[in-house]
């Protein structure tokens, strides 16, 4: 059986896919990595992350539009899935209630 | 320049990335290009992209992992080859256990390849690649000359190709073209374009025709026939955004109607990039001898070849004086006529395939340095392998399977230099491109392709090859039976491999003598270069040229031109304006013309007089910074009532009219003029040429035209000088269009571009070699000293002194180096008059550049030698003895 949980950056990426809603492809969740996670992360490590994703069924992808700046190649566009909305809504949860626990016994420092 | 994305890592992309993967990741990776190009600048966006190409590239091959096991791949493979990849894999692994001596060889080959390729990559297009067209070699330019006349080249005329025409066999199509500047205006907004009036054979003489609509018949070449045009590719995106109705438009030249027949293909550039348009010229069938200036093109009839071309051309001469009676075979012996039949390629890439074959010669120096280092460090180690390979051989290693090892050792270092150098060569092209001279023709051309890669291919495995045997050489020659038995330690080595290492560093310091030599000569020649005197004062110099078009009416005009000036003058900061319809150091466009002087009558077959002549306004003199040396200067009257004066030069006044020029009266295109001043000599054609006759008229007089005229002004420093410059000229007319407003002294660095930039190359590889060559020098001489220990150790055992032993081992290696420096001095003696022409006011053979050159070397090469030797009389006997033990 596949491993159905999420990795660290196949997490954020699902949360950027979701967040960018109709515009998600390789260059835009690329850029959000850096700018709002602040990590420099090479394309490959995302094509990787987005790959995994889409075998696990949190998303899914089709060819989009292309524009000169792109050479006229097509993007790959990606949508997150009802299970992937479900996978991040767990992982939220999960953090949360292990958050809670952390600020009840007072040692978040 | 477009900015691509570098062209490597896109090329390996194609090739490892699985092609349903491959429409995604190059699209993403050209976007994400681009975009940080504007976020960053290019060199982030390029580095950035070669990351992101390997994570991908590492991501594809994790895909791909369903290889071969061993045992399948072994079967079908036969024996040989799979123990050659066997030796590879070892080299590779023996490598990796010693990162330092690896990475010293390869960062030293792939400069020394890289150097070389990015440099064929420029020589490639510019040189070997042919010119778009089909049998490009049976184009050829058909070229007069007439030093007697001033001017190098006079080009062609009417009168000359009708008769070739009519005459000679040896081609099927004989063009003439003539370069123009025409504003062109539609729908309002004006602009100065270069243009090339051409003749409707053109298109059969480079067997081209327009992409779209049609080429010039006949019938559009004729007198008073409708006008008509033709765009180059790159214009008709640019102006008209790739409209693909544009043919059949109608457009204004010089406030004319002209209809757009045609366009031309992306590959089409004649003459030059610069050029836009291309207009009909007509050419007089009855035109005279003169009227000179008309390029001729012909491409060789079936059967003709350039010999037989060339012979009738030059035969032909002598029908010259019975084509045109008022012309005598003496007055063709004075202007010292003659022809040149050439290839159109020799033609276009003239000027720069010498500077391009010395820099390409300069690198192959350099690589040789670069592989003298690498045997050198290669033979140290092969040598401590020695014991090793005995071993090997005495348990039955053939030969070939020892000499196996270099040469897979060398073919693993030579491999990854070789690509290294790609890389190297990769950027170093781009900004051969970005930052060469601007003048370079067919530089955007310039990429790297297939003779590119086999080029960079065939370097690599000749380094290897070079080397493997040089080592093999080296250590096969002694039986491995005694190797076995005194394997590395023991007696002295012997003299053949120090034969061999000190043939390398000879072999390296001549090298770095010879390019030393070249650079020197070439930073002489730009210092010269820049201590030349203009004639004016190039400093706070700015100019502009006002492009009003051709005018019915010449009054109107002039005070036109008057009223710019007026306002410009008025501007803040401004000390003094003027114009001239032609400029020094750079002209657009330059009248020449053979006059008389009324005092004195020409006899009879004597060489014509000859001189340049331009117009200019009053100030033009003095805000240049010209000297007045006699008489008086230009004033605004002088074109206002077109009276018949001119200025001449001082080389005018003192080879015409034996210095006393004011009052004499000189005939120019049929007008007579009275000289009333002599101003100071500028460089008319260019830092390098000689000073030449000119003579300077009103703007009145009829034989200049006055379509564009070169305002100058002397100003303060302003950042805003460009936009008021703009902006006074449109108070008077915003039709007008104007060229881009440039420094004085930008023009002239332009116009040394070539020269700086050969020396530029030419100093950085001096350097390199120079580098290189003392650390090769150095090396092996540590090396030398560290396996005469134990013989030095004796000696000072014995009761040698520490500063002879010091003295010995300076004396062998400046021995080395003294022989290196003669042999470069020579070779440099021999090769430097190849570079002659490249060099200003310097002599090939420039006494005090040689003699510095073999100064510095000797004193460098002492200083290298030194340390080891200092070293070597330090050793202490007991210790170097016990070692031995």
């Amino acid at each position: 059986m596949k491993d159905q949980r999420l990795a660290e950056l196949e997490e954020l990426a699902l949360l950027i896919v979701a967040a960018l809603g109709q515009d998600a492809y390789g260059v835009a969740v690329q850029l959000r990595l850096e700018r709002d996670a602040e990590r420099r992360i090479a394309l490959g490590a995302v094509y990787a992350a987005l790959d995994r994703l889409e075998r696990k069924g949190y998303v899914t992808s089709e060819f989009g539009d292309a524009t000169p700046q792109r050479g006229g190649r097509r993007k790959r566009m990606f949508t997150a899935t009802p299970a992937g909305i479900r996978a991040l809504r767990s992982a939220r949860s999960t953090r949360e209630r292990l958050w809670q626990i952390v600020e009840a016994t007072g040692r978040s420092g | 320049m477009t900015r691509r994305p570098p062209f490597l890592p896109r090329t390996a992309l194609r090739l490892f990335v699985p092609s349903e993967k491959l429409e995604e990741v190059d699209g993403d990776l050209n976007e994400l290009f681009h975009q940080r190009i504007n976020e960053s600048g290019v060199w982030h966006a390029r580095m950035r992209y070669w990351q992101d190409a390997a994570s991908v590239m590492r991501q594809a091959r994790r895909f791909r992992r369903v290889a071969p096991t061993p045992e399948a791949r072994r079967k079908g493979i036969n024996t040989m080859l799979f123990d050659a990849l066997n030796e590879l894999k070892h080299a590779s692994r023996a490598l990796a256990k010693r990162p330092a001596y690896a990475a010293v060889a390869v960062l030293t080959l792939a400069l020394g390849i890289g150097a070389n390729v990015a440099i064929f990559t420029v020589v490639n297009a510019v040189l070997l690649r042919p010119l778009p067209y089909p049998e490009p070699d049976r184009i050829v330019e058909i070229r007069h000359h007439a030093p007697g006349l001033n001017m190098a080249t006079v080009e062609s005329s009417p009168g000359l190709i009708a008769k070739y025409r009519q005459n000679a066999r040896s081609f099927e199509a004989m063009a003439g073209y003539d370069m123009r500047q025409l504003n062109l205006s539609e729908a309002g907004s004006p602009e100065r374009v270069r243009a090339v009036a051409v003749t409707p054979e053109l298109f059969a003489v480079l067997a081209t025709r327009p992409a779209a609509g049609r080429a010039f018949a006949a019938s559009d070449a004729q007198n008073n026939a409708p006008l008509v045009a033709i765009l180059t590719h790159a214009f008709w995106q640019s102006r008209f955004g790739g409209d693909p109705a544009v043919v059949g438009r109608i457009v204004q030249l010089d406030g004319k109607a002209a209809e757009i027949v045609g366009v031309m293909p992306r590959e089409f550039v004649f003459p030059d990039p610069e050029t836009r348009l291309i207009v009909p010229l007509w050419l007089d069938p009855d035109g005279g001898f003169g009227a000179f200036g008309i390029g001729s093109l012909a491409r060789l009839a079936p059967g003709a070849t350039l010999d037989t071309a060339r012979r009738e051309i030059d035969q032909l001469q002598q029908r010259v004086p019975e084509w045109f009676p008022d012309l005598t075979a003496n007055d063709l012996a004075g202007f010292g006529w003659s022809v040149s039949t050439e290839p159109l390629r020799d033609r276009v890439v003239a000027n720069v395939s010498t500077t391009l074959w010395i820099l390409f010669g300069t690198v192959g120096f350099v690589l040789l340095i670069a592989g003298a280092n690498v045997a050198n460090l290669f033979l140290v180690r092969a040598e401590s392998r020695q014991r090793e390979l005995a071993v090997r051989s005495a348990l039955g290693a053939s030969r070939s399977r020892i000499a196996w090892t270099f040469v897979s050792e060398s073919l693993v270092l030579a491999a990854i230099g070789g690509l290294a150098g790609l890389v190297i060569a990769d950027g170093a092209t781009s900004l051969l491109v970005t930052y060469g001279p601007a003048n370079l023709p067919r530089l955007q051309e310039v990429r790297i392709d297939g003779n590119v890669l086999v080029f960079a291919f065939t370097l690599s495995v000749l380094s290897a090859m070079a080397l493997g045997m040089l080592a093999t050489l080296s250590v096969s020659r002694r039986p491995f039976a005694m190797l076995v038995r005194d394997g590395g330690r023991g007696s002295t080595v012997g003299r053949s491999r120090h034969r061999v290492r000190r043939l390398l560093i000879v072999t390296q310091v001549a090298t770095a003598v010879v390019l030393l030599v070249g650079s020197g000569l070439m930073l002489r020649s730009v210092a010269r270069l820049n201590a030349v005197n203009p004639g004016f004062r190039v400093e706070g110099l700015v100019t502009t040229g006002v492009s009003l078009g051709a005018q019915r009416d010449r009054s109107r005009a002039v005070m036109f031109y008057q009223r710019v000036l007026d306002e410009l003058a008025r501007l803040p900061g401004v000390t003094a304006v003027g114009a001239a319809s032609s400029l020094p150091i750079a002209p657009a466009s330059m009248k020449g013309s053979s006059f008389e002087i009324r005092s004195r009558p020409a006899t009879q077959g004597a060489i014509p007089f000859f001189t340049m002549y331009n117009a200019v306004t009053e100030g033009y003199f003095e805000t240049m910074g010209m000297p007045l040396l006699a008489g008086r200067a230009p004033a605004r009257a002088d074109a206002d009532q077109d009276r018949q004066v001119a200025w001449v030069s001082q080389t005018f006044a003192r080879q015409f009219l034996n210095e006393r020029a004011v009052g004499e009266w000189i005939q120019i295109e049929g007008r007579w003029l009275e000289i009333v001043g002599v101003v100071g000599d500028v460089k008319t054609f260019g830092l390098r040429e000689d000073m030449r006759p000119m003579a300077y008229v009103p703007l009145s007089n009829p034989s200049v035209g006055l379509d564009v005229m070169y305002a100058v002004v002397r100003s303060a420093p302003s950042s805003s000088l460009a936009a008021s410059l703009r902006a006074a000229v449109d108070s008077v007319d915003a039709s007008v269009p104007l060229t881009t407003t440039r420094r004085m002294e930008d023009i002239v660095r332009t116009s040394m571009a070539q020269t700086s930039f050969a020396m530029t190359l030419l100093v950085i590889a001096a350097t390199i070699a120079l580098v290189l060559g003392v650390v090769g020098l150095y090396g092996v001489i540590s090396y030398i000293v560290s396996e005469r220990t134990s013989e030095i150790g004796i000696r000072l055992a014995l009761g040698a002194n520490p500063p002879d032993v010091r003295a010995m081992v300076l004396r062998q290696g400046l021995g080395v180096a003294a022989l290196g420096v003669a042999v470069g001095i020579v070779a440099a003696f021999a090769s430097t008059r190849l570079m002659a022409s490249l060099l200003y006011e310097v002599s090939a053979h420039d006494p005090a550049t040689f003699a510095a050159v073999a100064v510095i070397l000797t004193a460098v090469s002492a200083a290298a030698t030194y340390l080891p030797a200092r070293r070597a009389a330090g050793i202490d006997p007991v210790r170097a003895l016990r070692q031995e033990g």
